[in-house]
């Protein structure tokens, strides 16, 4: 039986290989406040309140009354663009003529971030999948009734430093 | 293998059961929290420093929907300001297995709005939030 090579220094590279194989696996999970399905299923339609959904989530992260539709500068601001861009996209309540002058839009948005894989973990991170969920509550305003709700979930993949 | 990162301090730390709604004052506030992390009126937006995802970055938030906290309470005039105090503190979890290895990260957040009467300069009230 041949001797193991003892000239080498395996060592270094054995855990560079243990290594490289374990890093290169790693994913990272960040979140900021998440909106969980359970949270949504205490939103009723006709029931719920204004006070409900801000004791269950907070200040919304925009709010969309329609005359604001007619303000230009309102978009300027991030939240405000995002929150028309998803709407635009989703067309999250089946009957645009529910908004009416008596109603506004609560949007609340989360993102969970995934990081995979990683080369190193020290050293660079690879792409991002991002996990978005987008919340808009109709909210009559002279009745504070929650009139309708929806949410949609969409994966986006980005490089670092994207999110 | 972990990580950690804290901005501000822990807003549960702080005596809120001092606050008096009515009574307390601007003063007092910013003695009992400093200074705070932003400053909303009706109708601007507010740019204050946020921390998700373990990044420090700005985070640009319509002030009307701070106002929406109070609306269902108080009649909200021009005359009202919010004082918004906000921590985080992030502790990781990570590891590095033979063939698998995740990391996740817990956020715990802190916020605080007060709601004040800029002309009599009195806390009218004030709304707690703790996400984890």
């Amino acid at each position: 039986m041949k001797p193991f090579p003892t000239n080498y220094a395996i060592g270094p590279w054995i855990m560079f290989t243990v290594m490289l194989t374990a890093s290169s696996c790693v994913t990272a999970e960040i979140s900021e406040k998440a909106l969980w399905e359970n949270e949504f299923e205490q939103i009723q339609r006709g029931i719920s309140t204004k006070n409900d959904i801000l004791s269950l989530l907070g200040p919304p992260r925009a709010i969309l009354k329609k005359e604001d539709l007619q303000n230009v500068d309102i978009f300027s601001t991030k939240d405000y663009w995002f929150m028309v861009q998803a709407i635009e996209k989703f067309k999250p309540f089946s009957h645009v003529e529910k908004f009416t002058e008596k109603e506004m839009i609560y949007y609340y948005t989360s993102t969970k971030v995934q990081t995979l894989p990683t080369y190193f973990y020290w050293i660079e991170r690879g792409e991002k999948n991002a996990f978005v969920t987008h919340l808009w509550v109709l909210i009559n305003e002279t009745s504070g009734i929650v009139t309708d709700f929806s949410f949609r979930k969409e994966e986006r993949t980005s490089r670092t430093g994207d999110y | 293998m972990g990580h950690d990162f804290k901005v501000g301090e822990s807003l549960s730390d702080k005596d809120l059961e001092k606050i008096q709604p009515g009574r307390t004052t601007k003063q007092e506030v910013l003695e009992m929290f400093g200074p705070p992390l932003g400053i909303a009126r009706r109708g601007k937006v507010l740019k204050v420093p946020s921390a998700i995802q373990g990044k420090m970055g700005w985070e640009e938030i319509q002030s009307e929907t701070f106002f929406e906290l109070f609306s269902t309470k108080h009649t909200l005039t021009n005359q009202h300001i919010i004082y918004y105090y906000f921590s985080t503190e992030a502790s990781g979890i990570g590891g590095i297995f033979l063939f698998f290895g995740k990391e996740s990260t817990d956020i715990h957040v802190d916020k605080l709005w007060f709601l004040i009467n800029e002309q009599t300069a009195i806390v009218e009230d004030y709304i707690f939030r703790d996400q984890e």
